[in-house]
């Protein structure tokens, strides 16, 4: 648009050329730059891939930055189902699954929650609801090691300590803060008519919810959908406190594997490894990214 | 259909008091219009009697029973709001029927009761659409069809035309006339725009900071305003305000206008009504409405008892329909709304006549009608 109106600008007056090759030097300047942060950034995860991906003696004799010869998939399965963490040797896997156990529940209800509360607090401001949104919000200002320690406590003294449960309890109370902040601040936006009319329809609070709030604030869920399975996903302090041994997730196995000592250091299995885990997170994203940044800035262009 | 009773009616949000001690009644049948200027309180009336907001005390009854306490969903009223208040995610049919499935209305009454607010309001080609795919009219009907649906037996709008076009709007305010008279449901109508509330009320209540001034049918309204906000309010342009005193001349009242620099001219008020004589020579705010001031037809002799105002005119504007022209009179602006087809520049003088019957006086110091 804005290269239109220059250009149309320019027709008109007649010595356009020095202002057009200026325009292309910006252009080429601007994209030479940001190719070269693009470049920065994608450079650690193409050494990560192409690590996985070569044999242990390229890795000795070549450049970290030099292609794989050959793809060794062979890698990737034995990070996935072989390699020792810890004591046990039964790769990734088992730690991968504890992960999806107790984020899919986690997220799912942490944004089901988050979602009423947004609802409650914006269509029906009742008498100390912004006081209890301004509370909710402190939420996600709290740094985590603060709380660690009594909260593990806690879990301990209710019967949860070392378990999924607990922990995706942790994470659903924790997540909280940020999906009412992302479900209130979409519902703020709709109109109090909407709930006023359903009101008078005959719709009482949870069905004005489920059939009107809920399908109308899609781009929100996703979001929030994302951020909450990356957070968690990616969560290391939390896991890493709260579960021991077997009942540890992707991402404190991983840090095991690391830290396990072996004859030679495999970096090409935990490179494949660090992908494993990092790939749901990659995936979330590919798949509804775009909903992420339409619902992202859908507040700010209603206005 | 019903009738609607509000009985000392207050509302307040804090301190602030949005709506002052209002009673009035609806009866059956009738179209009552709530006029005002933004913030006026009209709005959270209507919302005090959809139940959306607790009266802070008075009563409100419907069919005389006493609703205070009763759920938006149990007054057996509907509301057309001023953004329609479509649900976004539901098609036509299913924005109409709302309200019976959460009714839990069966299947087989509800498809009649679509089909016939479907016929009335012509919207049948509509009813798979979405909200989002209708036009600014096209969602107005669906908003009323949602409410004629469920055969309320009080409709209240919510400004509902004012976030239409100007073309549309006239089109949907005959509208909204010819279906209450044909369905004859009572209704609640608040807007701000005085020419709405003409043409649909049957009944007028002004209101202002919270306190109702006036409620009567539109014509009680225009011509005896019961103090200046209501006749400055209603009418378009609004009424005329000179300051006068009440004086007898030859045994009949009258005013005297003062003018600048000539003696007061003098209006005879051939049918003044017997409370005026206690405001003998006191001064009063003599009111006469731009529609009340004519121009005598070329040829046509000027009535008798009409007293007449010889004005230069300062600015001419015509309308099509008729002409304002705008001049002087002592200290104070004036216009009078005169047939187009009067043939006058600005800089010349124009002998209007004043219409007496039709004037009002005010008492000064309050505003009130005499």
């Amino acid at each position: 648009m804005a290269e239109a109106a220059l250009g149309l600008r320019e027709g008109r007056w007649a010595p356009a050329v020095s202002g057009q090759r200026r325009l292309r030097i910006g252009r080429v300047l601007l994209y030479a730059v940001l190719s070269l942060f693009a470049l920065y950034y994608l450079a650690p995860l193409y050494v990560m891939v192409a690590t996985s991906l070569k044999s242990a003696e390229e890795l000795r004799e070549a450049s970290i930055f030099a292609l794989p010869h050959a793809a060794q998939l062979d890698t990737w399965r034995h990070a996935w189902s072989e390699v020792c963490i810890s004591v046990s040797c039964g790769g990734m896997r088992p730690y991968f699954v504890n992960s999806l156990v107790v984020v899919v529940p986690a997220v799912l209800i942490s944004t089901l929650i988050g979602a009423i509360n947004g609802y409650a607090l914006a269509a029906w401001r009742f008498p100390g609801s912004n006081l209890l949104f301004g509370l909710l919000l402190f939420s996600c200002f709290i740094p985590f090691q603060a709380i660690i320690l009594p909260l593990a406590q806690l879990l301990g003294a209710v019967g949860l300590a070392s378990t999924g449960t607990g922990l995706a309890l942790t994470y659903i109370v924790y997540g909280l803060g940020f999906t009412t902040l992302f479900f209130r601040n979409f519902y703020v936006t709709v109109p109090r008519e909407l709930v006023r009319a359903a009101t008078i329809d005959g719709a009482g609070f949870f069905a004005i919810f489920w059939h009107i709030m809920l399908p109308i604030s899609l781009p929100t869920i996703v979001v929030t959908l994302i951020w909450q399975f990356t957070q968690i996903w990616n969560d290391f302090l939390f896991a890493v406190t709260l579960t021991n041994g077997a009942g540890q997730t992707a991402t404190v196995a991983l840090g095991n594997l690391v830290k396990t000592s072996q004859a030679t250091k495999r970096y090409d299995v935990e490179m494949a490894a660090a992908i494993i885990t990092g790939l749901p997170t990659l995936l979330v994203f590919l798949l509804a990214g775009k909903y992420f940044v339409r619902g992202l800035t859908a507040g700010a262009v209603k206005g | 259909m019903a009738s609607l009773e509000l009985i000392g009616v207050s509302k307040n949000y804090g301190r602030a008091e949005a709506v002052r001690n209002v009673s009035l009644s609806v009866g059956d049948g009738e179209f009552l219009v709530l006029v005002g200027p933004s913030g006026c309180g009209k709005s959270t009336l209507l919302n005090l009697i959809a139940g959306l907001e607790h009266t802070s005390s008075g009563e409100i009854r419907i069919d005389a029973r006493r609703v205070n306490e009763v759920h938006p969903k149990d007054r057996d009223i509907a509301m057309v709001f001023q953004s329609y208040a479509l649900y976004p995610n539901m098609t036509v049919e299913r924005n109409i029927t709302f309200g019976l499935r959460a009714r839990g209305v069966p299947r087989e009454v509800r498809e009649e009761a679509l089909r016939k607010v479907a016929a009335i309001l012509q919207i049948e080609p509509l009813l798979e659409r979405r909200p989002g795919q209708l036009s600014g009219g096209q969602r107005q009907r669906v908003a009323m069809g949602r409410a004629m649906v469920r055969d309320p037996s009080i409709f209240l709008f919510d400004e509902p035309l004012s976030n239409l076009d100007a073309k549309l709007r006239l089109e949907m305010r005959t509208e909204i006339k010819r279906l209450h008279q044909r369905l004859g449901t009572s209704a609640v109508y608040v807007t701000h725009d005085q020419i709405e509330a003409m043409t649909l009320a049957t009944r007028i209540a002004v209101m202002r900071d919270g306190v109702l001034q006036q409620c009567a049918d539109p014509r009680t309204v225009f011509e005896s305003p019961a103090n200046m906000f209501v006749a400055d309010f209603m009418g378009s342009p609004p009424m005329n305000f000179v300051p006068a005193t009440l004086v007898q001349e030859d045994g009949a009242l009258g005013v005297h206008l003062p003018r600048l620099g000539q003696p007061a001219l003098y209006v005879p008020l051939p049918q003044a009504p017997q409370r005026y004589a206690d405001w003998l020579g006191r001064d009063v705010v003599f009111g006469v409405r731009p529609e009340h001031l004519s121009a005598p037809r070329p040829g046509v002799a000027a009535a008798t008892d009409r007293a007449v105002l010889d004005c230069r005119i300062d600015v001419v504007e015509p309308t099509g329909t008729d002409t304002m022209v705008f001049f002087t009179l002592g200290a104070v602006d004036m216009v009078a709304r005169v047939d187009a087809h009067t043939s006058v520049r600005p800089g010349e003088v124009l002998r209007l006549e004043v219409d007496a019957a039709r004037t009002s006086l005010f008492d000064p110091r309050t505003g009130q009608r005499i």
